[in-house]
Parts: structure tokens; C-alpha cells; sequence
């Protein structure tokens, strides 16, 4: 019965290990994304045009228009003020 | 387009799901190989089936070390980013299999030798391994400058691979409890015990170019924000003082 409590043991350390390291991957991809868009968000708000990179990677287009719609309703409206 | 990890980071290439995909199925025919085809071995019994997959991860931390070693001289000869990606990718992942071999070798020692530890040349020389990659990447976080931090850790895995050799060669240069898979008279297993054993090998090291794909995809990516990030702050910067 021990055997198999050592067994068990390794092999849970082994999984452990491998899907540990994978969730630790995600989560600074995950990460890494958000403070991509967050910079985007920053440049929009700026009301900047973005710089041109090389090799920029792709991102999704829709926190960029959310920015831009963020910054259009915190605006008063003209005759407003 | 969804990309590395379900982000929307750098795309994950058909390739890396290919590989990814493949060392699955190796695992899962390792795993049967490991518990169903392989002898039960007569003194440790199915605790020893332990070997196999502590082997394999000891191998793909000596293959990712070789890795820091062969992207760390590439990159003092051609100063390339690449290279540099390539050293740091390999050493965390060797880090995380030289972690695993070292804590499932402790199990297998509790129940072959009775102790979870012994300062016995292959334990102890495996142990100071996994120090020097920690320092490695601890020395990488410590230096924030791009170029400096590559040349300084490409030194570093240049260095730290010497302890490499000692480690394999640890159980025949000194007096060693640890057993030998490779003696000098070659492979010193038995031949019902191969199929489990060479599965295990090509299986992690699959799931370790798998593993590289998407680390190093994750470096470049983060390499290319800081590089963003310095180019936002120079046009802001710019725009402020000339406004």
C-alpha cells in the first residue's frame, strides 16, 4: 500500500509540476495582453495617433473603440459647458 | 486572432499545436507503457516505476541547459535577441523538470534508501544545477537594461553549463549510492524495460519543444511591449516638450 502512496505521490508532484508551470504561462500571457491594451487605452485617451511599430503583434480592435467611447461620453457635450 | 494561451498575444503557430498535440498522445502511451508493459521490479516493486518519468525530466533539464548553453554563445557571437529568448525559454523550463526530477527522486530515495535526501554526488551536484539556473534568472531580474541583461546571463549559461558533465558523470568520478542507467558498459536496464523508457524520453522531450515554443513565443511578445512602451514614452515625451 505504500508503494502506491510513493507512486501516487511522484506522479502527482509530475503533473503538479507541468500544468503549474502551463497555468503560470497563461496567466503571464493573460497578463501581458492586458498591458498591451492598457497602453492602447492610454494612446487613445491621449488622442494620439498610435506609433508604428515593427513586427507589432495583433491585437483585438475592441478595447481600443472602447476607449475611444470612454473618452467621447467624458467629454461634455458642445453648448454643454 | 486568438493566439498564445487563448490571448490575443503572438499567434500560436499551427506547428506548435501539431507538436503540443503529439506529445499528448506520446504521454498517454508512455503513461500505459510505464504501468501496463513494464516489469514490476522484484526489491522496490511498482515504486520504481517512478524511474521513468524522473529519467525523462532529468534529460529534458540537461536538454534545455544545453539549449542556455548553444543560445548563450550564439548570442556573444552575434548579439542577436533571439538567441537571448531562446537561453532564458530554455532555462526556466529546465529549472521547472530539474525541480521535478529532484522531488521525485526524493520519493523514490524514501523508499529505496529511507531518506528523502542524501549528499551523494548525483543528488548533491543536481541540487547546486538547479541553484545556478535560479541565479541565472534571479541575475536576469535583477539587471533592467535589455543588452546588458542578455550578456551578462549569456556568461552566466556559458558558465553555469560546466556543472552539466559533472552532474552525468557524478556516479563515476565519485563513490555514489545513486543507480546507473548508463555505465560503461552501456545501457544497464533490462530489455522488457526499453519500450517504457524511451517513450517517457521522446514524450518530454516533445512536451519540452512544445513547452519552448510557447515560452519563448511569450518572451518575444513581451520583449515587443517594452520595446512599445519605450517608443510611446519617446513620441509622448516629444509631443509634450515641443506642445
Amino acid at each position: 500500500m505504500a508503494d502506491v502512496w510513493y507512486l501516487a505521490l511522484a506522479y502527482g508532484i509530475i503533473w503538479l509540476g507541468l500544468f503549474g508551470y502551463l497555468f503560470h504561462l497563461s496567466r503571464q500571457a493573460h497578463a501581458l495582453g492586458q498591458e498591451l491594451n492598457l497602453l492602447r487605452e492610454v494612446l487613445a485617451t491621449e488622442g494620439r495617433d498610435e506609433p508604428e511599430w515593427d513586427d507589432a503583434p495583433e491585437f483585438d480592435e475592441e478595447p481600443q473603440a472602447l476607449a475611444a467611447e470612454r473618452l467621447a461620453a467624458s467629454q461634455p457635450a458642445p453648448g454643454e459647458a | 486572432m486568438k493566439g498564445l494561451l487563448g490571448t490575443t498575444l503572438e499567434p500560436m503557430e499551427r506547428g506548435h499545436r501539431v507538436v503540443g498535440a503529439v506529445a499528448l498522445v506520446l504521454i498517454l502511451a508512455a503513461l500505459v507503457a510505464v504501468f501496463v508493459q513494464a516489469p514490476t521490479e522484484k526489491h522496490l516493486g511498482d515504486v520504481q516505476r517512478i524511474f521513468y518519468f524522473h529519467v525523462a525530466c532529468a534529460w529534458t533539464a540537461f536538454l534545455s541547459f544545453f539549449l542556455v548553453f548553444v543560445g548563450s554563445l550564439a548570442y556573444l557571437r552575434t548579439r542577436k535577441t533571439a538567441w537571448d529568448v531562446l537561453a532564458v525559454s530554455a532555462a526556466e523550463i529546465g529549472v521547472v523538470f530539474t525541480s521535478i526530477a529532484l522531488l521525485t527522486g526524493s520519493v523514490w530515495a524514501k523508499h529505496a534508501w529511507g531518506t528523502w535526501w542524501e549528499w551523494e554526488p548525483r543528488l548533491t551536484t543536481t541540487l547546486l544545477l538547479w541553484l545556478i539556473y535560479v541565479a541565472y534568472l534571479m541575475l536576469r531580474s535583477a539587471i533592467p537594461e535589455a543588452s546588458r541583461r542578455a550578456t551578462f546571463s549569456a556568461v552566466f549559461g556559458i558558465a553555469g553549463f560546466v556543472d552539466v558533465p559533472i552532474v552525468f558523470m557524478s556516479i563515476r568520478w565519485w563513490r555514489s549510492i545513486h543507480p546507473a542507467v548508463v555505465s560503461g558498459r552501456g545501457m544497464d536496464l533490462d530489455v522488457a524495460m526499453y519500450p517504457a523508457f524511451f517513450l517517457s524520453l521522446a514524450a518530454f522531450s516533445l512536451v519540452f519543444v512544445s513547452l519552448l515554443a510557447l515560452r519563448t513565443a511569450l518572451e518575444r511578445s513581451h520583449q515587443q511591449l517594452e520595446e512599445m512602451k519605450r517608443q510611446a514614452a519617446f513620441k509622448l515625451g516629444g509631443e509634450v516638450s515641443h506642445g
